[in-house]
């Protein structure tokens, strides 16, 4: 069997084609140029996630339709494809099951608004800030400055976090102070800590809770509401005031005491009587 | 206050320098050939002498040729909290008070305006609180006076303007005041007698679940006729609007 190349490739094929591919180009451009004014366009109130959805319909819808038009001016008879997209259908469908669960969860994510780009996010023990959020996937932007990519349908059956969502914050310090220490003198210490802090907000209240009697010392929880933006700061200042004030009024800080053995070989401690010693 | 002598016009001439007491810092100002240096100087304990060749440590403005700056007093740039569980207004009854807010000063090279400004310092030290749920609230600063219900008997204090805000509770039961934003933003400050003023607070209260509404004027009694004027408001906008004025605590825990 002979195949007859020019049946395909003739003047007539070859015109069209060129059309096609100068279609193409000029679709690209026009797509990407009505995109951009769009985005000019869209007012400054609006949301960053907001913009991003409405500039990806702008490309998706532009770039099926050019599709459409490119196959249209290449005369390609579609018939064929609709009557087999039965079994394609059923072949995509099987193949990109992840993929088109990922689409749908999206989909969702978008609508229910749990969060922005922007944002920060704390999902399982990853952490960082919403950088985009894709057809696919989100992308996170981790504070050691890493692309963290985690599936949309991840996300949506996972617990997350978002922790700026609301424009305060409390951030909780766990403090363990030893049995013998006054504990009325302990809070007024905290609480003083907590108004001398300049980021620290007088209201809502400092919270400070006495949690337990612990294994080495008396725990401590001292919640301290501040901006969002302010988190290193405080949780910085914060603890190095705690430890400046103890150190400074004399509040002991315990911590477990281990004692390691190295077996039979290892002496005792030496230990002496200094009362009489010094007679 | 005839004359307002932390506030005023400096004049320096290159290589010159200036300490300016204020109280909870001192600012040690120095001229350059074309800038400023400023730098403030912290928990200065009283008779400890302060080297002003550490001024240059400082920040350093470049303005320009002018040997002049201005140090002037200006309103907080957030709006103030005040806190009160002790006035409580029975229906249809009017009263008004007097708090004092605390200044910040302005430092402007050779002319006061807004492009001259170089740096703000506050007189006091401010916490910062929040007023409203935490949700959907605002970010403040907390305002620590007592309030005063005669104007005449407040002591004229440079660091502090009087503002006096009035309460029209037009509701069918007794207001008690827990937390009141008063936005000082949206507030001139006026010069009168030997005190600083700021416009004056007039608010209608209309129950818990209802907007009060808000303006900010002048009254003859508190600012004269002529008024002179020490700074304008911050932010301009808004001067009469029905907001979230008053804010009763219901989430916000107690820790006793």
């Amino acid at each position: 069997m002979e195949f007859d190349f020019s049946k395909y490739f003739n003047a007539e094929n070859l015109e069209r084609l060129m059309w096609a591919l100068i279609i193409l180009v000029v679709g690209v451009v026009i797509i990407y140029a009505l995109a951009f004014i769009v985005k000019r366009l869209l007012p400054k109130s609006l949301s960053q996630q907001r913009k991003m959805i409405i500039q990806r319909l702008v490309y998706y819808s532009g770039f099926i339709l050019l599709a459409f038009i490119v196959i249209a001016q290449l005369k390609i008879n579609l018939a064929p494809f609709f009557g087999a997209a039965g079994v394609i259908g059923l072949v995509i469908g099987v193949a990109s099951q992840t993929s088109i669960g990922n689409i749908v969860s999206g989909f969702f994510l978008v609508g229910e608004k749990s969060f922005e780009i922007g944002d920060v996010i704390k999902v399982g023990d990853k952490a960082g800030t919403v950088f985009s959020i894709d057809l696919l996937s989100i992308k996170i932007r981790t504070f050691d400055n890493q692309l963290l990519r985690i599936p949309n349908q991840t996300i949506i059956s996972t617990e997350l976090i978002n922790v700026t969502r609301f424009p305060i914050r409390r951030l909780d310090f766990n403090v363990s102070v030893a049995y013998k220490e006054d504990l009325a003198k302990v809070k007024t210490l905290l609480e003083e800590v907590a108004k001398a802090n300049p980021l620290s907000l007088d209201e809502p209240e400092p919270l400070i809770v006495f949690k337990d009697f612990g294994a080495s010392g008396i725990d401590i929880l001292l919640g301290i509401w501040f901006e969002k933006q302010n988190y290193l700061k405080v949780k910085n200042s914060i603890f190095q005031e705690i430890k400046a004030r103890f150190d400074a009024e004399g509040i002991e800080i315990p911590f477990p005491h281990v004692t390691l053995y190295t077996g039979e070989a290892t002496k005792p401690f030496p230990v002496m009587n200094t009362t009489t010693s010094k007679k | 206050m005839e004359k307002l002598s932390i506030y005023g016009k400096k004049q320096l001439n290159p290589g010159e320098s200036v300490l300016m007491d204020y109280g909870i810092f001192t600012l040690g100002i120095k001229r350059n050939d074309e800038g400023w240096y400023l730098k403030s100087f912290d928990d200065v304990n009283d008779g400890q002498k302060i080297d002003t060749n550490e001024i240059v440590d400082g920040t350093y403005y470049h303005s320009g040729k002018s040997n002049r700056l201005i140090l002037t007093p200006a309103l907080p740039v957030k709006p103030m909290v005040f806190k009160s569980s002790r006035i409580i207004i029975s229906p249809k009854q009017r009263l008004t008070f007097f708090v004092n807010i605390p200044l910040i000063l302005q430092v402007y090279a050779s002319k006061k305006l807004d492009e001259n400004l170089l740096a703000e310092f506050p007189l006091q030290h401010i916490s910062n609180t929040w007023f409203g749920e935490p949700v959907n609230g605002e970010v403040a600063f907390a305002l620590e006076s007592e309030h005063y219900l005669n104007f005449k008997t407040i002591e004229a204090d440079e660091r502090f303007a009087i503002c006096p805000v009035t309460i029209f509770n037009n509701d069918n039961a007794a207001l008690e005041i827990e937390r009141l934003i008063i936005r000082v933003d949206q507030m001139h400050l006026v010069k009168y007698s030997n005190h600083l003023v700021t416009s004056q607070v007039k608010l209608e209260y209309r129950g818990k679940d209802y907007l009060s509404s808000v303006n900010y004027g002048f009254a003859k009694a508190f600012h004269g006729e002529n008024h002179d004027i020490v700074a304008k408001p911050r932010n301009p906008e808004g001067k009469s609007m029905l907001k979230i004025n008053f804010h009763f605590i219901k989430n916000i825990y107690r820790s006793e």
